[in-house]
């Protein structure tokens, strides 16, 4: 393997070398360090390595067709809050490309994605500490315009080695207003795709009998027309009992429905959801954000706003049934109500739930490991509510300098099942949230932001200010405090400071920080990680080119 | 070029997908042999969902007997004590805290444990949903040494003697040479443990903790035992004299864990438990 690495690299260098002339590189680079101090109150510990540092840069190299790359990683110690199997460094990603308009082909690394990926989604995040690369070959085919077809093998990446599954999968996807055009004269498309995705592991189990070969194969159609889109996917999976689903050998099903229409200053989108016993990776004792071969997306508002992000969504794909309603209209300028510049009002509500599950005979409990586990069908309502969010957003610009944006957000948040726990309140917030900037002139600015959380759960209620200031158009200096004042336990009523300094030129930038982070947990996309409490010092440097 | 995209079709549709039909179990017992394996369970009692590997545990002993051998190791924020009559045990151990800095088991998220700790996938961390099958396959695998443990133990003085014999009984290589390590266990400890499947309430006051680690009686790495993998029938003898054991632990429920490992990839070659009073 390492001399695989070196051959490819020391192939990549040679070519480096002739860059100038023929081939171009490029690339990025991050690091973050964090250096931790000790705070009982909140929690903060001071491992013993005392920092943790992680950084990765990318190199790309592309010379007509031909493309080679390669990611070096660090993780020295790895900062708290993210698996520590990362310690380590090497290069965990390496490919070659080869791509002409009619065909791809990619051997090494890659990532992918089918339909929506509620079948296979190949992706990286390093904000959540996700990487499930798949390393083998990707070839893609486009022989006529308008339909694709992909296949894919490999294993997947697992920390610094791979996880124990085989991962193979077929989609062909088919433009008929790429084929027709009388289609696309009446602005008239209809996309229909289709996949399969397989994995294999052994079944080395003493106690079940295990499918070591699990297929799932799924069907798509989008049907767009003038302003209106209409979505659809569906993916049944045959039994596949994991540490995820508890040994049960239920089949799986998912269907997503959506349905957008816009036209100048108004849209809408609706969305529905429902799927169980959908967790699908690559070895059925993963656990964590490891090894996941699909993507379950999530139908509800990434909240961008840290109060209104603190009770995050978080998709469950042992089964969930939602909605989403999107909303927005853009009140026109010049009028008393929308002002000089025009207002615009977004409107989001989403309201998830149990799906239904009913025993498979009287004598079998629900879920029990080594039976069918359950009876479901795709959109019942169970009885518990996991999550809801109604929200509102008013953006305004009043003058040239100075802009607003007001929202209030009403979340209801089950702890027990959106955080894996046992025996916890669940929790009703309300948040509120300003947001002023004031643009001085060309080069400085100042951005104000206040935020408030009240609940009667879990550590009660927040308030949250932020005063940033950019000067030289490059730098910007930032103070911003949590105050946790409605916590029950006085001595907790705590102040989560942070003073920030940046300085961003071009595509670098370079941060540092210090103050306290609370613990809680991050989501992207329905998607999480639990963050830990943090005391001390962070710095951040990332550059592309 | 449709013929092209049907066969890539049909050929994928060829790969059997392995609809499994009831019982779902498998049947006919397990052969035994004198091959020993461990389980080092990290846990903790504040962790509501430990007792699901607990339990995966008590039903693995259930099929594999004396063949399997089990440590509760108590780590990380999970096993910190709450007040004194809530969750006030800690069974936290200056071993314990090493093998789980090293290992990073608290980090991983808990339950997990490792079998043997052999690198599965490149992990010496394992689910407790994977533990049987790493189990069968070890105990599939031809026994390479076995080991023979006597403990003696005096009550008024409540020092401990321990003598381990090992004996090479198949070529094995060890490149950096042999270990031995023996940990001290104490069995069915009553105290609070959380349940995440405990009705109407998940801390449970009088829940029975298995085979506590207390700590180990030559270090958690343990010493190097002169035994030459290479010769068949080598035999090494192994003593530790007048270990004392605490007060506090009810040495009738107190059990020698020797173990004997790789000391370059750490993986365990045999395992053996000794009662520290008969």
């Amino acid at each position: 393997m390492k001399k695989a690495i070196f051959v490819l690299f020391a192939s990549l260098v040679s070519l480096v070398g002739t860059a100038q002339i023929k081939g171009q590189l490029h690339g990025n680079f991050q690091t973050d360090v964090y250096l931790y101090e000790n705070d009982s109150l909140i929690n903060a510990e001071r491992p013993p390595h005392q920092a943790g540092i992680m950084g990765y840069a990318n190199f790309i190299y592309n010379y007509g067709n031909f493309t080679a790359g390669v990611r070096y990683e660090t993780y020295l110690n790895t900062p708290e809050g993210f698996d520590s199997r990362y310690d380590g460094e090497g290069i965990p990603y390496r490919f070659l490309q080869y791509e002409t308009e009619k065909y791809k082909i990619v051997v090494g690394n890659f990532y992918e994605q089918f339909g929506s990926g509620l079948i296979l989604r190949s992706y990286e995040d390093k904000t959540l500490g996700i990487d499930n690369s798949i390393d083998g070959i990707l070839a893609s085919l486009q022989s006529v315009k308008g339909v694709t077809i992909k296949g894919l093998v490999g294993k997947q990446r697992f920390f610094w080695d791979k996880g124990p599954g085989i991962v193979r999968g077929v989609d062909g996807e088919v433009s008929m207003a790429s084929l027709l055009p009388k289609l696309s004269e009446k602005s008239l498309d209809i996309i229909i795709g289709g996949s399969a995705v397989s994995k294999f592991e052994q079944d080395l189990d003493p106690v079940y009998k295990l499918p070591e070969n699990v297929m799932a194969t799924g069907g798509r159609v989008a049907v767009s027309y003038k302003n209106l889109l209409l979505k659809s996917e569906y993916v049944y999976k045959i039994n596949d009992p994991s540490a995820d689903n508890g040994y049960i050998y239920q089949d799986g099903q998912a269907l997503m429905l959506s349905g957008t229409y816009s036209r100048k200053g108004f849209g809408v989108i609706l969305q529905a959801k429902s799927l169980f016993n959908m967790s699908f990776r690559s070895s059925r004792n993963a656990n964590l954000n490891n090894l996941m071969i699909n993507y379950i997306p999530a139908i509800t508002k990434t909240q961008s706003y840290s109060l209104a992000a603190m009770y995050p969504y978080a998709s469950q794909p042992n089964g969930e049934t939602g909605f989403q309603a999107d909303i927005f209209y853009k009140l026109p300028k010049k009028t008393v109500v929308g002002g000089k510049y025009g207002t615009t009002i977004s409107l989001n509500f989403s309201y998830v739930g149990a799906i239904k599950k009913t025993q498979v005979a009287d004598t079998i409990a629900l879920g029990q490991p080594g039976t069918l586990g359950y009876n479901a069908t795709l959109f019942s309502m169970g009885n518990e509510l996991y999550y809801k969010d109604f929200n509102i957003e008013i953006n305004r610009k009043i003058s040239k300098h100075l802009k607003t944006n007001f929202m209030y957000q009403n979340v209801f948040y089950n702890y027990d099942v959106l955080r894996g726990k046992v025996g916890h309140e669940n929790v009703l917030a309300n948040v509120a949230v300003a947001d002023i900037s004031y643009k001085i002139n060309s080069k400085n600015a100042i951005k104000t932001q206040l935020q408030a959380l009240f609940t009667e759960q879990d550590y009660g209620n927040w308030a949250m200010g932020l005063l940033q200031y950019t000067f030289k158009r490059q730098w910007f200096v930032a103070v911003l405090d949590q105050y946790n004042y409605g916590n029950p336990e006085e001595i907790k009523r705590i102040h989560y400071y942070n003073f920030i300094l940046g300085y961003t030129h071009g595509a670098s930038r370079i941060q540092l920080g210090y103050g306290k982070q609370r613990e809680g947990i991050m989501c992207v996309g329905g998607v999480c990680r639990e963050v830990p409490a943090m005391y001390g010092f962070t710095l951040n440097v990332s550059t592309s080119f | 070029m449709k013929k092209f995209y049907l066969l890539i079709i049909i050929v994928f549709a060829l790969w059997s997908c392995d609809k499994i039909k009831p019982p779902y179990t498998e049947e006919g017992g397990v052969a035994e042999t004198g091959k020993k394996v461990l389980i080092e369970d990290f846990t903790g009692h504040l962790c509501n969902n430990c007792p699901r590997a607990h339990r995966e545990l008590e039903h693995l002993k259930s099929i594999y007997g004396d063949q399997l051998i089990s440590i509760g190791i108590h780590v990380g924020n999970f096993a910190q004590p709450l007040t004194e009559n809530y969750f006030g045990e800690d069974f936290r151990t200056e071993t314990g805290n090493e093998l789980n800095d090293f290992f990073g088991a608290d980090d991983a998220g808990l339950p997990n444990g490792m079998v043997n700790m052999r690198k599965v996938n490149g992990n010496y961390l394992l689910s407790y949903t994977e533990w049987g099958s790493v189990v069968a396959t070890i105990l599939a695998e031809p026994q390479k040494l076995d080991l023979t443990t006597t403990a003696e133990f005096d009550t008024a003085t409540r020092k401990l003697d321990v003598t381990v014999t090992a004996k090479v009984l198949k070529y094995f290589k060890a490149d950096e040479g042999l270990k031995i390590c023996v940990y001290l266990t104490e069995d069915s400890i009553v105290g609070w443990q959380k349940d995440a499947e405990n009705e109407g309430n998940e801390d449970v006051p009088n829940y029975v903790h298995r085979h506590v680690l207390r700590g180990s009686l030559n270090g958690t790495w343990g010493e190097t035992i002169n035994i030459d993998p290479s010769v068949y029938g080598s035999e090494a003898e192994y003593k530790i004299t007048g270990f004392t054991v605490d007060t506090s632990y009810n040495y009738k429920q107190c059990y020698v864990v020797p173990f004997v490992y790789d000391a370059k990839t750490l993986e365990i070659i045999q395992a053996d438990e000794a009662k520290v009073f008969n």
